[in-house]
């Protein structure tokens, strides 16, 4: 799945590390989802949402 | 990684060192039990199993590591996990296949679990190698 995180990490200033632990995820984690290796469960796609204030829909794009 | 996840990465690797002298420690006490007392074969066959209750132990504080980390390092531990059982399962199926037509030496089974341990701690360096640095 394609998203936005990359962008609106780097509009935020934050680095992969500073990500993950307001995720309380591992930097490995938050990179497997920007290179979309890996797509979230749905609770930290709402994690995600909640730290960039957007909707999940703002940063996932579902499109294959 | 936060300094949360890295203490407690820390004190995983603590514990998994201790029960690793643990089972060493067992390991040794029983063979040198084992060769120099003359005792009954029940004695003797507790003797040459008890080396695995630590490594139940060390089974016990993995899964509960696992269930700690976060679903990605999960699923690439458990990706490693199958690689390792079948790539162990299909190398001792071919041995014992192999055995049936040719003498071939016998490798104790005992080599089994290290043998998936190995594999397993290969499988997971290679998955997350791929995504170590920060684009």
């Amino acid at each position: 799945m394609k998203n936005r995180l990359r962008v609106l990490r780097a509009e935020k200033g934050w680095s992969q590390a500073d990500l993950a632990e307001k995720l309380g995820v591992s930097r490995q984690a938050v990179n497997a989802i920007e290179t979309g290796k890996h797509d979230p469960s749905l609770t930290l796609a709402f994690a995600l949402a909640d730290a960039f204030g957007q909707r999940i829909e703002d940063l996932f794009l579902h499109k294959e | 990684m936060s300094n949360e996840l890295d203490k407690k990465e820390k004190k995983f690797l603590v514990k998994f060192m201790l029960h690793i002298a643990m089972f060493l420690a067992v390991l040794a006490i029983s063979v040198v039990m084992n060769e120099t007392n003359n005792l009954s074969i029940y004695s003797t066959g507790f003797l040459a199993m008890s080396p695995v209750i630590p490594v139940i132990f060390l089974l016990r504080l993995v899964v509960n590591h696992y269930r700690s980390l976060d679903e990605y390092i999960q699923r690439v531990m458990g990706e490693s996990l199958l690689w390792a059982v079948g790539v162990v399962g299909c190398a001792g199926m071919a041995y014992g296949l192999l055995s049936e037509m040719v003498v071939v030496p016998t490798i104790s089974p005992s080599f089994m679990l290290p043998a998936i341990a190995v594999i397993f701690g290969v499988a997971q360096f290679i998955k997350l190698s791929g995504n170590t640095h920060e684009e």
